[in-house]
């Protein structure tokens, strides 16, 4: 994990083939034809009310106009008012659809892209990381899309609509707001951004803060018994005072964005006050109007605040946009060739039809492999398994044996050489092929949330429950599972934690199974392996293994002492090879590795029988 | 909201200066319209050019002296506000200041037996999230509820003082628009969690799809997983579109109903002018009072649905200053410098069941104690006991003639150390974990010397300020444990007690750092272990078999019983001799 660095994004710039991009990732784009004209509509909308309320004053108030027209003023008002609430709630109703039609396709994309990646892309790649990229970044950039991109836009046209409507009724008092509003914009803009800039540092100190607490209470036991009380609430004291430092200071300025817009609408306001009282005196207009452009000041002058915050939000989502983009951007390694898709199909519709039965012989030819370029693990491997053999991998952690798995598996290809599964390089039929073929077991086995039946079931998608049963009773798992109150729909909890490890073995056997695959192959244990899960791995190498073709990545010894083939990896090469007597005999490396392991073995047993003696 | 209580105490003042400024915001927002009325009716509407109010000053000089007015009013208004959010920000920090202090300063210290208890993801949670709402309260919610109340108040009272009719006319809307706020925003909360939990939903199958990727690839379910991806991906699409239309839809009709409201006074306010009962002027300050108070009426139902939350924030928070905290003063200080004796002590964890039962033993001073047993025999329990962690339920601990239930926990902590089975180290350097205020750089590499951990980092890049932690190096099991010793040591304690403590760290420097530890002969040390050869040397070995002492004596006296030690000490050197022929 320590060879993957986190790419450094820009973000003070809007990148607009960026945005091009991610609004190509989505499906509907009519979408936001049909949202921009209900913004149209709410918009026009609700800057066509102070001419309303204009005309209120001026004409029927005043007495000019007769009230017979009144009603007329009042339906015109109520189809407007109709109007402005039915394009509301279809803006929320479209900017909604953008929204989660925008995450739900991106991250069906991501998800997709996810599944083809191969290994090369998951170990270097922090799982948090992709978790992170896939909801955090998608919701935001969502919700950015929807609400932030169809707000800038609702402002903007907002903005043109009731200039138009100014200039055309009075352009000298018009000029007056129009000359007030970028200089406005710009200081808004500008605190904004210094929002922004603290804001970070608020976010930077809460997750020390975070730390802080996690700290105190996980460390806990510690502190006491070290004393460490006082020091400990001193160091955090100083993260909380840096803390109220940095957050007050942001809330000042976040509030100079009222005292700015009333400050300039004072100003406005004093301004066509004197200049429109005068004409108004003049009588070249009338106080109505008057009262019109009041109101327009108010509305335009508190839109530039919600602009700048979306234009600020645009900008920062960029860093998201652009790891998504990078994610679903990262090319795929390992794929089948065109010819290997049109008779076997994709992952996703394959055709099963043309898939070969196998028997089970695997032979690796000159095989060499490196992870990074040129660092190889294996050099000129050579090796040849009939089927029905077990292959029991001896080594120490980076010697090579976990990568002829992986090798073996296709979750990497040779870099040069081949790998035949019955006289064929599996390269020539499908991932799918293969995978069909291959009963994997990790021996830390990791289970899906669900029942224990869906587990099993996960081997082979339309096993029929007396399959599952059947399986259960072949590995012996039936008898904890039959005990259990909801026996096999009795739920495993996350990652399986409801059962112990030795019965999440079982289930991962049974997972394996029922699948009836030719090859078997046990992964190396991710983390040291107990007692109980140790005997299940025993009794499915005794009395199951035996009739297929098996690879099994060694922890214990004792386990695989009737192997076939005991193969001792050191620097990607067979060191010793033979059935374990042979190799005790040769008194070499697995000689010593074996008397050693045992010894330990019995010194575990002395103390775990100790209180029976 | 008992919790809060004390915080609203403290920062009283800054409270009522907050229901000050926006007092006078609220009166300031209002005061503009009022102008602009007073300028339509008395001096735009005048039919000399003398006003009669300012003493026969011409109405363009009255128009100049309103602008200035006006421009004096928003300056004020703008003042106002940027104290008020000054304010503001300065109370929610501060009271969330000291709730962050209060609450950690609390956790420290609760007993020891509180966190073997509690989840500490949970905890943790509490402590920041329910933090943060409490924060918004402080530094939002109140004020902007007191604005909104003040505002519709003050312009109310305008209205009926205008005109009472067309006042009572212009609030028939208030009352159905701020139940319909509260009542679809207490629905709505629902339709948040339910988002919510779908999300969670979605985020945890990805991660399950994520770690489990060996697996979904070696059974060819690409195909399956991305079906149930799917499906969560789906789901959360719909319930997350419902939300938000259920939004859409309380926007629209409130907005609806505010309008209504409006042409309503627009309506009816006309003929009010035409009857002479209000001037135009007046009219104006109807229509721009009513948007005045009818938004924030609107929000106000938001806000006091949010705050509803607040009060089950605040019970999770009082949940934990609620747990009592250690004595750790009670009692006299004492200087450790005798014997510790152990007289026929039990204890349990208050659950009825024994975890040690009737221990009587003797630890002199300056001697080395060996504990042994299986897991669950009660050895940690035991040692537990003497720092008061746990207090024993029957016998006593006597220190020097003194029960131990009478000198205060600070005193005994400060001469009885405990290197615990698995310690945890602070995410700061190496050399801040180990060193106090009261030992030197010096102390500091001595006791890593002592701990066999010394040569270790000086062999990574930055020695001794390593950071150790998430953004510092991964220590392996063994380090982490003799960093640990070294630590403890650093602290020159009178008596420490090696919990297991040795237990990830290879035989043969398990042998050094015994041998080290033998040369400090003026620490009395109790080691509680699993190895026959790391209890060998000890003055006094005791066994303990299901929390009762089996076997007791030297190493010699108990070979010579042939007992279990005996027995564990063939078994384990038989082991240890074989490994030393290969």
């Amino acid at each position: 994990m320590s060879s993957f660095q986190e790419k450094e994004y820009n973000t003070s710039s809007l990148n607009f083939s960026l945005w091009k991009k991610i609004f190509g990732l989505m499906n509907n784009k009519k979408i936001f034809i049909i949202t921009s004209i209900f913004l149209v509509m709410n918009a026009v909308g609700e800057a066509v009310f102070p001419i309303f309320y204009k005309f209120a004053i001026d004409s029927f108030a005043s007495g000019e106009v007769s009230l017979v027209y009144l009603p007329y003023f009042i339906i015109l008002i109520t189809i407007n008012i109709i109007f402005v609430c039915f394009s509301c709630y279809m803006f929320f109703y479209m900017a909604g659809k953008i929204e989660t039609t925008f995450s739900y396709d991106i991250r069906k994309i991501c998800f997709e892209k996810l599944q083809n990646l191969s290994f090369s892309y998951y170990d270097v790649t922090p799982s948090g990381w992709i978790v992170a990229r896939v909801s955090n970044d998608i919701a935001r950039l969502a919700e950015i899309v929807s609400w932030a991109f169809v707000d800038v836009i609702y402002g903007i046209i907002g903005i043109i609509f009731m200039i138009i409507i100014m200039l055309t009724i009075n352009v000298r008092l018009a000029l007056i707001i129009i000359i007030l509003m970028p200089i406005l914009f710009i200081v808004t803009y500008y605190l904004q951004n210094r929002v922004l800039f603290h804001s970070r540092k608020v976010r930077s100190i809460n997750s020390k803060i975070v730390h802080g607490f996690s700290e105190g209470i996980t460390g806990a036991k510690t502190t006491k018994t070290l004393r460490l009380e006082d020091d400990n609430f001193a160091n955090f004291k100083v993260e909380t005072k840096n803390m109220y430092n940095a957050s007050v200071k942001r809330g000042i300025v976040a509030s100079l964005f009222n005292p700015l817009i009333f400050g300039f609408s004072g100003l406005a306001s004093s301004l066509l006050l004197y200049f429109g009282g005068n004409m108004v005196l003049l009588q070249v207009l009338e106080f109505g109007t008057l009262l019109m452009f009041v109101q327009y000041v108010t509305s335009l002058f508190s839109t530039m605040r919600p602009i700048a915050a979306d234009i600020c939000d645009l900008q920062m989502a960029q860093a998201s946009g652009e790891r998504i983009i990078g994610l679903i951007d990262t090319p795929l390694k390992i794929v089948d060739s065109e010819e290997v898709i049109a008779k076997y199909g994709t992952n996703l519709a394959p055709k099963v039809e043309n898939y070969e039965s196998i028997d089970g012989d695997v032979s690796f030819k000159h095989v060499d492999f490196a992870y990074i370029a040129d660092q190889y693990v294996l050099k000129d491997f050579n090796l040849e398994v009939n089927h029905g053999e077990m292959i029991a991998l001896v080594g120490e952690t980076g010697s090579g044996k976990s990568t002829i798995i992986n090798l073996l598996c296709r979750f990497y290809e040779p870099v040069n050489g081949q790998i035949l599964i019955d006289g064929i390089d599996y390269k020539k039929r499908s991932l799918g092929w293969l995978h069909s073929n291959i009963g994997y077991v990790l021996q830390s086995p990791h289970l899906f949330n669900g029942s224990i039946a869906d587990n099993i079931r996960y081997g082979k998608l339309n096993a029929t429950m007396d399959e599952i049963k059947e399986v259960c009773k072949l590995i012996k798992a039936d008898e904890f599972i039959e005990k259990l109150p909801d026996k096999y729909d009795s739920l495993v909890g996350e990652g399986g934690n409801l059962l112990s490890t030795g019965q999440k073995q079982m289930i991962s056997f049974a997972r394996a199974l029922i699948k009836k695959p030719k090859i078997f192959v046990l992964d190396e244990a991710t983390s040291s392996i107990d007692t109980q899960t140790e005997k299940v791995i025993q009794y499915a190498i005794d009395n199951i293994m035996r009739h297929h073709t098996t690879f099994i990545v060694a922890h214990r010894l004792s386990t695989i002492v009737n192997a076939d083939k005991i193969l001792v990896i050191k620097n990607g090469r067979i060191q010793e090879m033979g059935k374990h007597q042979e190799l005790m005999d040769q008194k070499g490396y697995y000689y010593h590795l074996y008397t050693n392991q045992f010894s330990e073995e019995t010194l575990d047993e002395a103390l775990s029988t100790l209180t029976t003696i | 909201m008992e919790f809060l209580k004390k915080y609203i105490h403290k920062y009283l003042l800054r409270i009522i200066l907050m229901v000050i400024l926006t007092i006078l915001v609220a009166i300031f927002t209002l005061l503009t319209p009022i102008i602009f009325s007073f300028i339509i009716d008395n001096i735009l509407q005048s039919p000399s050019n003398k006003i009669d109010i300012f003493k026969g000053i011409s109405q363009n000089q009255s128009l100049i002296y309103s602008a200035i007015l006006v421009i004096a009013i928003n300056l004020l208004l703008a003042l106002f506000y940027y104290l008020r959010g000054k304010n503001n920000a300065i109370l929610g920090e501060s009271v969330v200041l000291d709730i962050r202090n209060d609450l950690y300063h609390h956790i420290q210290l609760l007993p020891y037996e509180f966190f073997v208890k509690s989840d500490s993801g949970e905890l943790i949670q509490k402590c920041t999230n329910d933090v943060d709402m409490i924060q918004r309260v402080f530094s939002n919610q109140l004020s902007e509820m007191v604005y909104c109340i003040m505002i519709a108040g003050c312009a109310m009272c305008y209205l009926f003082y205008l005109n009472f009719n067309l006042a009572l006319l212009a609030f028939v809307s208030i009352p159905i628009i701020f139940v319909f706020a509260i009542v679809f925003f207490t629905k709505m909360q629902k339709r948040f969690l339910a988002s919510d939990d779908a999300d969670a939903r979605l985020v945890s199958k990805l991660q399950e799809a994520i770690n489990g990727v060996r697996v979904v690839k070696a059974f060819n379910n690409e195909k399956y997983e991305i079906e149930q991806f799917d499906k969560r991906n789906s789901e959360y699409r719909v319930i997350t579109f419902k939300m938000i239309k259920l939004l859409g839809l309380y926007y629209s009709v409130s907005d609806l109903l505010v309008y209504a409201q409006i042409i309503l006074v627009v309506v009816f306010g006309i003929y009010a002018v035409l009857n002479q009962q209000i001037t135009i002027g007046d009219l104006l300050i109807f229509i721009t009072y009513e948007t005045n108070i009818l938004y924030p009426i609107r929000q106000l139902g938001r806000i006091i649905a949010d705050i509803g939350k607040v009060s089950v924030s605040a019970a999770r928070l009082k949940g934990i200053m609620d747990q009592p905290i250690e004595d750790q003063t009670t009692g006299i200080d004492h200087n450790i410098s005798d014997d510790i004796i152990f007289d026929n002590v039990s204890f349990d964890y208050g659950n009825g069941i024994k975890v040690l039962q009737d221990i009587s033993f003797k630890i002199k001073q300056g001697s080395v104690v060996a504990i042994m047993g299986t897991t669950g025999s009660g050895k940690s329990s035991l040692v537990h006991l003497l720092t008061r962690l746990y207090d024993c339920t029957s016998g006593k601990i006597l220190i020097d003639g003194i029960d131990i239930k009478n000198i205060n926990r600070k005193s005994l902590r400060k001469q009885i150390g405990i290197v615990l089975q698995e310690p945890y180290l602070y995410s700061k350097s190496i050399h801040d974990n180990i060193i106090t205020s009261d030992i030197t750089n010096n102390d500091v590499f001595e006791s890593c010397k002592i701990a066999c951990v010394h040569d270790v980092i000086l062999s990574f890049k930055d020695k001794y300020n390593t950071l150790v932690g998430e953004k510092g190096v991964t220590l392996s099991g063994g380090q982490k444990q003799r960093i640990a010793i070294a630590r403890t040591l650093a602290r020159n304690f009178k008596v420490v007690i090696f919990d297991d403590s040795l237990s990830a760290v290879d035989t043969k420097t398990d042998k050094d750092i015994q041998e080290n530890l033998s040369k400090l002969t003026n620490i009395t040390k109790i080691i509680v272990c699993q190895r026959v050869n790391s209890a060998a040397n000890a003055d006094l070995i005791v066994m303990l078999d299901k929390g009762k002492i089996c076997e007791m004596g030297k190493h010699d006296d108990l070979i010579k019983a042939n007992g279990l030690y005996a027995k564990l000490y063939e078994l384990q050197n038989k082991v240890e001799g074989g490994l030393t022929n290969v």
